[in-house]
């Protein structure tokens, strides 16, 4: 596809602080207005400031972007993850992909009734149920860092 | 009698309890830094609250976005609630969605669902923002 289709609204690298999480949220709104890709976004930023295994002044540190190309919003996050939270994520991750609608939606009243999986669990089925396409996720490990990287693509009226 | 109001921000909805009017709101959105904190005041309050013989309580919910730390918080605070309405007491909460936002309304649902002894209202607003 050719980069000039492709509209970057958002490119962070760095710790990730709740003061920027509400600085890209403003820009956001202001960029797509009431569009699920908002929900996907915050909590994918928050899941980096929360979770990412490289702290910074107790925040965590990773990459995050958000673009539209044509008729999707697609937001992408990249942050180093402890070999725990690896399995945990792979697990979870590999559970979700392939559910349809009514089994997210099952999935996570369960989840919100037992209170398992903390509230990331529940927050990554809330980014499952705003995609347009299957969630696209991978683990690299380079120098024994393992780099976490998650892509959702949300449809953008 | 406790009175608590709180405006809102870019991560924290507006907040306004009355208890003498067995009223609560929330409206904006809600993504602090730490759920647990900023609604301390909310839930140190509701908690007790709930256990007192009060004759009727009402939740306006009119939140555009919140994140899943507060799905979670929010759980808790209708769990409560909906003890309480299992007690015979009259517990009702009007969760106002945007009509487009399906996320939200597919929470409010899977919320209605579980909570069966309060009277749980899901209602749908176009112009909402």
């Amino acid at each position: 596809m050719a980069l000039t289709s492709e509209r970057i609204i958002i490119a962070h690298s760095g710790a990730m602080t709740q003061a920027l999480v509400e600085r890209y949220a403003v820009t956001l709104r202001a960029e797509i207005g009431d569009c699920a890709a908002y929900a996907v976004f915050i909590e994918m930023a928050q899941n980096i400031m929360k979770y990412s295994a490289e702290r910074l002044d107790d925040y965590g540190c990773g990459r995050l972007s958000v673009s539209l190309m044509r008729e999707r919003c697609i937001i992408s996050a990249v942050n180093p993850v402890t070999e725990l939270m690896r399995r945990e994520l792979d697990e979870r991750l590999t559970q979700i992909i392939p559910m349809n609608r009514d089994e997210l939606r099952r999935l996570f009243s369960e989840r919100i009734r037992t209170g398992s999986g903390g509230s990331g669990g529940v927050g990554l089925i809330q980014i499952a149920q705003a995609v347009c396409e299957p969630l696209c996720y991978s683990f690299e490990e380079s120098g024994g860092i393992i780099g976490f990287a998650l892509s959702a693509a949300v449809l953008y009226q | 009698m406790f009175k608590l109001e709180k405006e809102k921000t870019v991560s924290t909805p507006y907040i306004m309890i009355d208890e003498q009017k067995g009223y609560m709101t929330f409206s904006g959105e809600s993504f602090p830094e730490n759920v647990l904190n900023f609604y301390s005041d909310v839930t140190d309050w509701i908690y007790k609250y709930l256990k007192t013989d009060f004759s009727s309580f009402t939740f306006d919910c009119r939140l555009v976005y919140f994140n899943s730390s507060t799905t979670k918080l929010l759980l808790n605070i209708f769990s409560a609630m909906d003890d309480a309405a299992a007690e015979g007491k009259r517990v009702i909460v009007n969760w106002t969605c945007n009509t487009y936002n399906e996320i939200i309304i597919e929470c409010a649902e899977a919320f209605a669902e579980d909570f069966k002894n309060m009277k749980f209202r899901i209602i749908l607003d176009e112009n909402m923002q």
